[in-house]
């Protein structure tokens, strides 16, 4: 797992590598805790992760839960093939379409 | 890469059967012979799933759950465990440990693969 | 069955006949300690184990069997039910008959008659200890129907269109996943992935209302819950099945193709939150229609109406699971803790891997071939004399050295698992003969050959029913002999000089000397009036036909005379020797080499042939110097002063020609005696590679093998203790040979 976090221009930019599963998903919500600490728009850089669970589902709609309460806008980034694939599976790209999912 | 499971139980041949089926079902699989041998066994590489016997010796079932569940790196790895048609008092048990999956033996490999598939695929 | 299912199927043969082993030891154990915890969870793991192996071959005979076994073992693990000698005894039967099962299954036999009528009447007496809630074994999970309250009534697979039925013709699926899905390892994903191996998720809702804000999440805990529109012929086990592991902790509806509307009602009763937003989704799964859905609703507002109205909770299912986990936590602590403290951590078979003996004996063959050509090597580079090149030989050499030394040590097996087979062959014949005896066992780890272990099984055998059967008196003669009432018999093994030694030895009787020596005069064995040492006498009932026994019993008398053992031994280039002491007993000495393969020799030459002498058996080799020089005819050297019995091999073979000028003496030792042997050169050390003479040498005393040289040329190798008995002895040597053995 390794993150690189953008902070410019009011958009918090959080890179997330790796799996995204059970095992990391209390890591991973402390980053995007720190992403969500300051203003402004978020964008998560997908392109990098090579699982993703329940556990990772639900923490991308918490994030978008948590965003949509503060006003402010979530966007997914460079999405890889294997979040695409289960963001299609849960019928969820419609829920994060406020940021369209971009290629690969 | 097909997925990782270890089979833990103190009789060859049944380790023999069911590693059979789970790799022409197209998983990896490892073996140990006991729950101590078991933990020797993981070595920190990624395993996807545990199948568990209960009653062996060195180390049963329970106890290596329990050891498992300290390592964070299996902390969250799903456990099948052999129960007897008897054993409900061990199943609690194994339950109250962390494994919450179970197949009673005796079984046929197509039950386990049964079983094996509705945690994770392939 | 394939290749890898006859593998495993022959896995499971060895591996229940060890594990039946370990449970009839364990029997036997529970004899002496009734209330050893282990050796009882020892038998239960064996019965236990093969059920489970068994079940897996579909070996169904085998699994009803030993599944009343377990059911009754159980009890007596959990202290339900006492050992008593009877169902010890039971037990011990249970194992015998197991192994013969087994044996069925090694042939590739159906069980018979016979065998399956036995099983029944074991399993007759078994169900005498067995509760009367036991289960028969549950071999198909998908048979079971799961009773979820929801419904108990199997449904037709095809379904029946009823007059409350929706009109949707697919399953629908309703999951809340419990808080600890994710940490215990279940993903409710992967269930959908699994329905997808049998059905279509045609349209999937998942509830995302119930997923908190970033800032309060567990991120461990899960959230997800789902309803789902799902296709599928198959039958309502397997679609609910999938549930099995997760159904526990979560929240869990199924309702069937066409099912009536009744079960949406319910579905909104059980299901939290707002059951307009619920319904909305029920629709959008496809599984009902606008109209299905309002009225659903309508009912589902009266009956809340109704419940509240009479003071009932609406909610109780959260309530009874925290309930139910209340209840359950101290029970399972005090559990875990009773298993933790009956752990035990024992030697571990972790570090061993099982290997073909056939493998081992191929290699073995191959370090043989190995030793030979490493020899034939280093003579080639002595003779071609380049120092480097005797150098790197002689490394070679050593290296070979060890690589025997370690494979050999492969072969090497302890004798304990041997000894501990005598413990139900002492227990039954002692019932048999209804005396009471008691087995000792020591040195049951000292080593030695796979090969000479399986041989010994018959010898030992005999001896010991010999020993208990005409050597322990029974208990009233033992009692007027001022004897303790209880027989000893004792089992022990140890190393000595490159041999292994197995003693058998009782505290009966003793044999009779002048009895032994009455018998023989009457045999024409020996004459009257001739004197005989003890060790003479006693050796007389090794040989053929002899035996004592006033009384022939059945165990004894069965037409193996101790004869038979003895030339059993001698096969194995052992010996037997036996002493005892009238009235207070015998012991019988088996002195066997440890391996049977290759050894450490010494060659020594004569005239033009060769000769190996056990290394281990050489005790030093000296020049005998002329003024030394035997007469003609002597038999004894003077070696510093003390007697030596001595042979040369010329005259044993037969060599012609004139022995050189200067001879050497090779002292062996064997059993405590010692004798000389005089030969015309000494070569030194050499790895002997054993290859057994073919049947025309067999009645040769004084050769125990040959062996190949470096140079391709064949040695003999000398039957120490052969020689030393018949140098001591005095024999002359001619009797026993009558042609040189040409070393080809």
């Amino acid at each position: 797992m390794n993150a690189s976090d953008q902070c410019n221009l009011g958009t918090s930019r959080v890179v997330i590598a790796g799996e995204m599963t059970i095992y990391t998903a209390r890591d991973w919500r402390d980053r995007l805790l720190v992403a969500m600490s300051a203003p402004g728009d978020v964008e998560l850089d997908l392109s990098g992760v090579s699982d993703i669970d329940a556990a990772g589902i639900q923490l991308l709609v918490s994030l978008r839960v948590e965003a949509a309460a503060a006003d402010r806008n979530l966007r997914l980034f460079d999405v890889s093939a294997r979040v695409r694939e289960a963001l299609t599976f849960c019928r969820l790209t419609d829920f994060f379409s406020t940021a369209p999912l971009a290629q690969a | 890469m097909g997925k990782t499971i270890l089979i833990v139980d103190d009789s060859t041949s049944l380790r023999q059967v069911v590693g059979i089926a789970l790799k022409g079902a197209g998983y990896d699989v490892i073996e140990g012979c006991d729950g101590r041998d078991a933990l020797t066994k993981l070595d920190g590489r990624k395993i996807h799933l545990i199948i568990s016997d209960v009653n062996m010796p060195n180390m049963d079932g329970i106890s290596f759950v329990k050891a498992l569940k300290q390592i964070p790196a299996y902390k969250f790895t799903p456990v099948i465990m052999l129960t007897t048609e008897a054993g409900d008092d061990k199943k609690r048990e194994g339950q109250a440990a962390g494994a919450k999956a179970w197949v009673v033996k005796p079984f046929q490999p197509p039950q386990m693969l049964t079983a094996v598939a509705k945690l994770i695929l392939p | 069955m394939s290749a890898q299912m006859d593998d495993a199927l022959q896995t499971l043969i060895i591996e229940s006949r060890e594990l039946l082993q370990h449970m009839e030891e364990a029997l036997l154990a529970l004899e002496q300690t009734p209330d050893d915890a282990e050796a009882v969870n020892a038998i239960f793991r064996a019965a236990h184990t093969i059920k489970g192996s068994a079940g897996l071959f579909s070996l169904d005979h085998i699994v009803a069997f030993t599944h009343v076994a377990e059911s009754v073992l159980d009890r007596v693990r959990d202290h339900r039910l006492a050992m008593s000698p009877a169902l010890g005894g039971l037990m011990l039967e249970v194992c015998d008959h197991l192994g013969w099962l087994i044996d069925g299954v090694a042939a590739r036999q159906a069980p018979d008659d016979a065998l399956s009528g036995r099983s029944e009447a074991i399993l007759a007496r078994l169900r005498e200890y067995q509760t009367p809630s036991a289960l028969p074994p549950q071999l198909d999970l998908s048979d079971v129907d799961w009773p979820d309250g929801n419904d108990i009534a199997p449904r037709p697979s095809v379904p029946v269109r009823g007059a409350d039925s929706v009109s949707s013709g697919m399953w629908h699926i309703s999951l809340r996943s419990g808080p600890n899905l994710l940490r215990d390892g279940m993903d409710p994903l992967s269930i959908l992935h699994y329905l997808g191996t049998f059905g279509q998720i045609v349209n999937l809702e998942l509830i995302l209302n119930d997923i908190p804000p970033l800032s309060v999440i567990d991120p461990e805990s899960c959230y997800i819950g789902y309803e789902l529109g799902f296709a599928s012929e198959t039958d309502k086990a397997t679609i609910d099945g999938a549930f099995d592991f997760v159904r526990e902790d979560s929240v869990v509806r199924l309702i069937p193709p066409y099912g009536p509307l009744a079960d949406y009602r319910a579905l909104f009763a059980d299901m939290s939150g707002d059951s307009l937003l619920l319904g909305r989704m029920l629709v959008r799964c496809g599984s009902l229609t606008e109209d299905e859905l309002t009225q659903a609703l309508e009912t589902q507002e009266r009956i809340e109406l109704d419940s509240q109205s009479a003071g009932k909770p609406a909610s109780l299912l959260g309530d009874v699971l925290v309930a139910q986990q209340l209840v359950d936590k101290p029970m399972v602590d005090a559990a875990l803790e009773r298993q933790h403290q009956l752990k035990t951590m024992t030697a571990g078979e972790a570090t061993l891997i099982r290997v073909d003996a056939a493998k081992l004996d191929q290699l073995i063959n191959l370090v043989g071939e190995l030793i030979i050509a490493g020899a034939g090597a280093q003579l080639v580079a002595r003779r071609l004399k380049v120092p480097d090149l005797v150098e790197t030989t002689s490394v070679l050499a050593r290296l070979v050295e060890d690589v025997r030394d370690s494979a050999l040590t492969l072969r090497m097996v302890q004798i304990g698992a041997t000894f501990n087979r005598f413990r139900r062959v002492v227990r039954d014949v002692a019932a048999e003969l209804d005396k009471d005896i008691q087995l000792d066992i020591r040195g049951g780890e000292t080593e030695l050959d796979k090969t000479v272990v399986e041989k010994i099984g018959d010898p030992l055998t005999h001896i010991v029913r010999n020993a208990l059967d005409h050597g322990i008196e029974p208990a009233d003669v033992r009692l007027a002999r001022g004897k303790p009432r209880q027989g000893r018999l004792s089992l022990n093994a140890y190393h000595e000089s490159g041999s292994i030694v197995i003693e058998v030895s009782d505290d009966g009787g003793g044999l009779r000397k002048e009895r032994i020596l009455q018998k023989a005069i009457e045999r024409g064995l020996v004459s009257e009036g001739q004197t005989l040492s003890d060790k003479e006498i006693f050796g007389l009932v090794f040989e053929p036909g002899f035996s004592t026994a006033a009384q022939v019993s059945n165990l004894s008398g069965r037409g193996v005379g101790m004869d038979v053992v003895k030339r059993n031994i001698q096969a194995l280039r052992g010996t037997v020797d036996l002493d005892s002491v009238e009235g207070q007993g015998t012991t019988v000495r088996l002195r066997l080499p440890l391996t049977l393969a290759i050894i450490d020799g010494f060659l020594i030459g004569a005239g033009s042939a060769s000769y190996v002498v056990p290394l281990e058996q050489v005790l030093e080799c000296i020049e005998l110097p002329d003024k030394d020089k035997p007469e003609a005819g002597a038999s004894y050297l003077n070696l510093r002063g003390e007697v030596l019995p001595f042979v040369r091999l010329r005259d044993l073979f037969d060599i012609p020609g004139e022995a050189p000028r200067r001879e050497n003496v090779v002292v062996v030792q064997y059993a405590g005696e010692r004798a000389g042997l005089v030969v015309d050169q000494l070569f030194g050390e050499f790895q002997t590679v054993i290859k057994p003479l073919g049947k025309v040498f067999s009645h040769i005393r004084c050769i125990g093998g040959s062996t190949i040289l470096g140079s391709g040329e064949v040695a003999l190798i000398l039957d120490v203790p052969g020689l030393v008995r018949q140098v001591t002895e005095r024999q002359p040597v001619s009797r026993y040979l009558s042609s040189t053995p040409s070393a080809a």
